[in-house]
């Protein structure tokens, strides 16, 4: 006897059968979109992929769409799903997973199967992503040493945040051995803790350049990492894994260095908003929550002005007293100075000659005081005060 | 309210601990039943992180090393 299916029977069967092979159940699909008017009204998008003899009806749910690139009809795109028969209809389709409208190459598919794959494993989870610090300290740059990447980063911190250290560890970020090296430079970053955050970054560049940061090396070095990595790598709409995959991302190397630093500016009027809502909140307390301040400064401000009054009265009689003994002492030197002067002019010899006292010396000039200096026959001078006489020791009696 | 009572750090690389910690200063005059002696104290504390954050940031320098690969 002939075997009879219902229609529905059938349609499970084939689709058990399709079930059972597991390509048809994570395929992968190139081809140009058509039939596609934009989203339904719930937000799921029906559409069909075609090349120049054939044709798919694709499904993608609205749940699905994170992560996928937008697409319009005529773009060339790359799917990833699974095959299913929709009963209802009767027709083959493709349950779309993702869909990137980029790289059709064969190197842009194994780009997607690792971020896929990666992605699967947990790397590019958002709830594993490591916070960046607010203030950092220290910033290791992996960079090439002779690049404008290096030189925007510097003048952008420069400009915004002069208070961290940059650390740059000179590094290949294009060319043959790029991967070893940015590998190698996280590893020394982590081992000699250099930097409280990793900065990877790089400039724009061909698709080729910017290969790297697709390999799955870095992108596990990054995952590795911890100290946490900021990515800066090519232009706004350059992707790469390491982008996906680090803690986060600045578009460019200017705006990686951008989100990592706080700026100068905006610290200061936050430091200058503190103090002035210190000093209002500080006289606030003192005038309402403790009003016996008001009346110690009321009081202080009587008891003061008389104390000072006072005072003030008794440097003056002080001063008075001291200019009084100052005078008396002076005088009194004067009076002493007058005396002396009188004493000294009795001493005078001139004077004295006048009233016929007289000196005596010998031809050394030397001033006779005693008979003792003198011989016998000795010449000596008496000077008075008129003239000299020359005289002659005749003999010599003491006294 | 310990942290408060803390010293107050001077060196630059505290910039971060200095700015929270005057923050906090802030919102206990602002919000705390604060003793007279308290009230005075954290503000005199507050002024000093105001002088020390300020110091810091008009003699920031950026230091750029570079790591010699061996």
């Amino acid at each position: 006897m002939k075997n009879i299916f219902e229609v529905s029977s059938l349609l499970a069967n084939l689709n058990n059968l399709i079930d059972q092979n597991i390509y048809l159940k994570d395929i992968w699909i190139q081809g140009e979109v058509t039939d596609y008017k934009g989203p339904a009204y719930s937000g799921h998008k029906y559409f069909s992929i075609k090349d120049e003899n054939s044709l798919i009806k694709c499904v993608f749910f609205k749940f699905a769409h994170i992560g996928s690139d937008d697409f319009l009809d005529g773009d060339k795109i790359l799917i990833n799903g699974e095959i299913e028969i929709y009963s209802p209809a009767g027709n083959l389709q493709l349950k779309v997973r993702s869909v990137k409208k980029h790289g059709l190459g064969d190197i842009s598919i194994e780009i997607e199967r690792l971020r896929q794959r990666l992605e699967q494993e947990g790397l590019f989870d958002t709830h594993r992503k490591r916070e960046i610090p607010l203030f950092p300290q220290t910033i290791c740059v992996i960079t090439s040493e002779n690049s404008s990447a290096w030189e925007d980063i510097k003048k952008v911190i420069t400009m915004r945040y002069p208070l961290v250290n940059l650390i740059l560890i000179p590094t290949l970020m294009q060319g043959e051995n790029c991967i070893e090296d940015v590998c190698n430079s996280i590893d020394i970053a982590n081992k000699e803790s250099l930097g409280d955050i990793i900065l990877l970054s790089r400039g724009g560049g061909s698709e080729e350049d910017l290969m790297p940061f697709n390999s799955e090396e870095i992108v596990r070095y990054i995952f590795s990492s911890k100290i946490p990595v900021v990515t800066g790598i090519g232009h706004e709409d350059d992707n790469t894994l390491s982008d996906y995959v680090a803690d986060t991302r600045g578009l460019t190397p200017t705006g990686a260095a951008q989100i990592i630093t706080p700026d100068i500016n905006d610290l200061r009027n936050e430091i200058s908003s503190f103090s002035l809502n210190m000093q209002k909140a500080f006289k606030y307390n003192l005038e309402f929550k403790f009003p016996e301040i008001e009346k110690v400064k009321i009081k202080l401000q009587n008891i003061y002005p008389r104390k000072i009054e006072v005072l003030i009265r008794n440097i003056d009689q002080l001063e008075f007293n001291l200019n009084g003994k100052l005078s008396d002492y002076v005088n009194t030197k004067i009076n002493k100075l007058e005396y002396l002067k009188h004493s000294i002019s009795i001493f005078n010899i001139t004077e004295m000659s006048k009233k016929g006292y007289a000196l005596v010396e010998n031809q050394k000039k030397r001033i006779i005081k005693s008979v003792n200096q003198v011989e016998k026959g000795e010449k000596l001078k008496i000077l008075l005060s008129d003239g000299i006489l020359n005289s002659k020791v005749e003999n010599k009696i003491k006294e | 309210m310990s942290e408060i009572n803390s010293e107050v750090n001077k060196d630059f690389e505290d910039f971060e601990e200095n700015l929270l910690l005057l923050q906090k200063i802030v919102n206990e005059l602002e919000n705390q039943d604060l003793s007279l002696s308290e009230t005075i104290k954290f503000y005199e504390k507050g002024q000093l992180l105001v002088k020390q954050c300020n110091k810091a940031l008009e003699q920031a320098q950026l230091i750029i090393t570079n790591y010699e690969k061996i």
